[in-house]
């Protein structure tokens, strides 16, 4: 019976994400089935944890769900509707060849594996107890949060302050279980991992091509051990995972902008993008680089209204958490001492060995494979003109955030180096996923107009005639 | 193991091979190097970089193999004293919890097959309001689990706690003003109080009704 219900909950989740993302979808746009499904997951749980977390002021147990049911099967219907009124074109998967085949099993086991783990391994301290353990507050109090808990002293250590994206969704499957059950909750982590591969299969197969680009990032994704495994992986019930996925999509959206300039990609980089501040705090940072992204494209190609307004939903999301948890007086950014100019100066020096520890860990192939040098291998793509614009904003968007990330620890209040040490894996694990595009776009042939191999007679008159 | 391991170690001499032997050519002329990255960026499609990114795919997934297989995930395995539904049952994670503390103390999993059950009807047996105070030995590394562990279970009732062995108040959140109960981790608790109720081995629940004392008289004897 558990496992019905769950389903149920599931499936509504489900039909959210679609209506939401064939609402959001620009008209006459061609969108592949599973690139649908992939970003329903993620809209899909934003919705449902937004909405409880709105109708929570009001409402609560039986009638909070019916509400949020209600609301699910309208969207829904709503995106069906819009579907069929042909503004948006759903493309289904075309006739697979045996390559496809092959690679459709090996993500099969692959995907198999990921829920078994999911399923034996435990969360670890963060997915215990700053994530889940709000979900189980939601359920023992009739699916609210009580504001009592976000200013209560004894309990700052689960970090009130965090954003409910991940807490909220879990506590809607509670909802509909009607008990807190800890072992069927860990099975909301693989939609999002198959959420991820979905993206890494779409925007690779569309960047690259062929189908084979998109199948190798899909593939090589597991084979990073930490996306797997550990804190912060996709079986943990860390938020960081959930965030890298969400990221993976803003950023996938952001890159086709830079490459068509197209309003289409910044509408759906914008949702996306707002998606960020609402999984975790570390998403404002991801969401800012975004930002950054959209306003330097937006500049270069002048354009303003577009890109403020696709900057806009994120900071909305942003602000509007900060002055929640300002007016029920939740601890804020106890880690981190106040970010002032005075306080950077003061802390310079502690910058150095933050690189250190940043250079060891991404050489640590014990955790990433062979992710982070690899990311060497895009370098040959930015001289396609074809494929430049995309493969540097994707590229930025993985060394953007590892910089800023370097510089936060600066301003932590703890003990730094060991703040570094428990942290600083994890937000590596959130660029991930778009460093492995990068890697899967890289290593498949390339048949690009001006891929030829240049000689020593053609490089030598290059460089005359760049001296002339 | 070791025909992987072997594999792993070939895969990543030919490719130290195949950079070598590219570097060495290429860095014959004076601005070899900057030929040898130049031709890396440019030529991609001949054969001998596309060999490398093949060996280099073929590297990254051994590599990745290798790493998932020293993770140790072969303890997931192991079922435990429930068989193979604990790790989906309703108190899977904080049982899990729970049972890393038992099995520091060396107490047999099996005497306690549902420790968050048992935790939790003690917990809702407190009578009255006030704080659970929980008592800890400073040495013992598990008492980092216990507060979180025990917050987790008693909302809402706060949870607070001090460190026995340490002479700082430093060790401990800020006091509750009315205690309900103290618990005693790893510890007896001390003469003048009663004898107690035990939770789960390890956790020794005493239910009392008084304004907290000072720290250091709970860690006494």
């Amino acid at each position: 019976m558990d496992f019905i219900l769950f389903s149920l909950a599931l499936l509504l989740w489900l039909c959210a994400g679609c209506g939401a993302v064939l609402l959001i979808a620009p008209r006459g746009r061609a969108m592949s089935l599973i690139e649908v499904l992939s970003l329903a997951v993620l809209l899909g749980a934003a919705t449902i944890s937004f909405a409880l977390f709105c109708l929570g002021f009001g409402l609560s147990g039986l009638a909070l769900r019916s509400a949020v049911t209600v609301l699910c099967l309208v969207l829904g219907g709503a995106g069906w509707a819009r579907q069929r009124r042909s503004l948006i074109k759903i493309a289904w998967p075309s006739r697979p060849s045996i390559t496809d085949y092959f690679f459709l099993s090996v993500l099969l086991i692959q995907t198999s594996f990921v829920v078994w783990l999911s399923l034996r391994n435990t969360f670890g301290w963060d997915g215990l107890f700053n994530w889940e353990s709000k979900a189980h507050l939601a359920c023992i109090n009739s699916g609210v949060i009580p504001l009592q808990y976000f200013s209560d002293p004894s309990r700052a250590w689960s970090h009130p302050e965090y954003p409910l994206f991940l807490p909220l969704t879990q506590s809607w499957f509670y909802s509909w279980l009607g008990s807190c059950h800890q072992g069927l909750i860990k099975l909301i982590f693989p939609p999002f991992y198959l959420s991820g591969l979905g993206l890494l299969y779409v925007s690779g197969s569309r960047m690259g091509g062929s189908r084979l680009h998109g199948w190798l990032p899909a593939m090589m994704l597991p084979f990073v051990p930490l996306a797997i495994f550990r804190d912060g992986s996709a079986t943990s019930g860390y938020a960081d995972f959930p965030l890298a996925v969400c990221y993976l999509a803003a950023a996938i959206y952001v890159a086709e902008y830079w490459r068509s300039g197209a309003s289409d990609a910044l509408r759906l980089t914008a949702c996306l993008s707002a998606l960020l501040p609402w999984v975790k705090q570390d998403g404002t940072i991801l969401w800012l680089v975004i930002a950054v992204l959209i306003a330097v494209k937006g500049v270069a190609r002048k354009q303003l209204k577009g890109p403020l307004a696709a900057i806009m939903p994120g900071l909305l999301v942003a602000l509007s958490w900060i002055v929640f948890v300002r007016v029920v007086k939740a601890p804020f950014m106890d880690a981190f001492l106040p970010v002032r100019p005075a306080t950077l100066w003061a802390h310079l020096d502690r910058w150095p060995p933050v690189v250190k520890a940043m250079y060891s860990e991404m050489a640590d192939w014990t955790h990433w494979s062979l992710m982070w040098p690899g990311l060497l291998l895009a370098l040959p793509l930015t001289r396609s003109a074809e494929r430049r614009a995309q493969v540097v904003a994707l590229l930025t968007a993985v060394i953007a955030p590892v910089i800023l990330y370097s510089w936060v620890y600066v301003f932590s209040s703890l003990q730094y180096m060991e703040h570094v040490t428990s942290s600083l894996s994890r937000l590596l694990l959130q660029v991930t996923p778009v460093a492995v595009l990068i890697l899967g776009l890289s290593i498949p042939r390339y048949r690009a107009r001006d891929s030829e191999t240049p000689t020593r007679t053609q490089t030598a008159k290059d460089e005359h005639r760049r001296n002339a | 193991m070791r025909a992987s391991s072997r594999c792993v170690k070939f895969a990543c001499v030919r490719a130290f091979l195949l950079v070598g032997c590219s570097l060495s050519q290429s860095m014959r002329t004076e601005s070899g190097m900057v030929y040898f990255i130049r031709r890396l960026c440019a030529d991609y499609g001949s054969p001998v970089s596309a060999a490398f990114r093949v060996l280099f795919l073929v590297v990254f997934i051994s590599l990745g193999v290798k790493a998932l297989s020293g993770m140790n995930l072969q303890a997931l395995i192991d079922t435990g004293p429930n068989g193979w539904g604990a790790p989906v049952s309703g108190d899977a994670i904080t049982d899990a919890y729970f049972r890393t503390v038992l099995r520091t103390h060396g107490s047999p999993l099996a005497e306690v097959p549902r420790p968050s059950a048992s935790v939790q009807s003690s917990l809702a047996g407190i009578q009255g309001k006030g704080a659970i105070l929980v008592i800890s030995p400073r040495d013992d590394h598990d008492f980092i689990l216990i507060p979180p562990l025990l917050s987790y279970l008693s909302w809402p009732r706060p949870v607070h706690y001090q460190l026995c062995g340490y002479q700082e108040p430093a060790d401990s959140t800020s006091p509750p003003v009315k205690v309900a109960a103290v618990i005693f981790h790893s510890l007896p608790p001390p003469a003048w109080m009663a004898p107690g109720r035990v939770m789960i081995p390890s956790l020794t629940l005493v239910p009392v009704s008084e304004t907290a004392k000072k720290w250091t008289s709970y860690c006494s004897p």
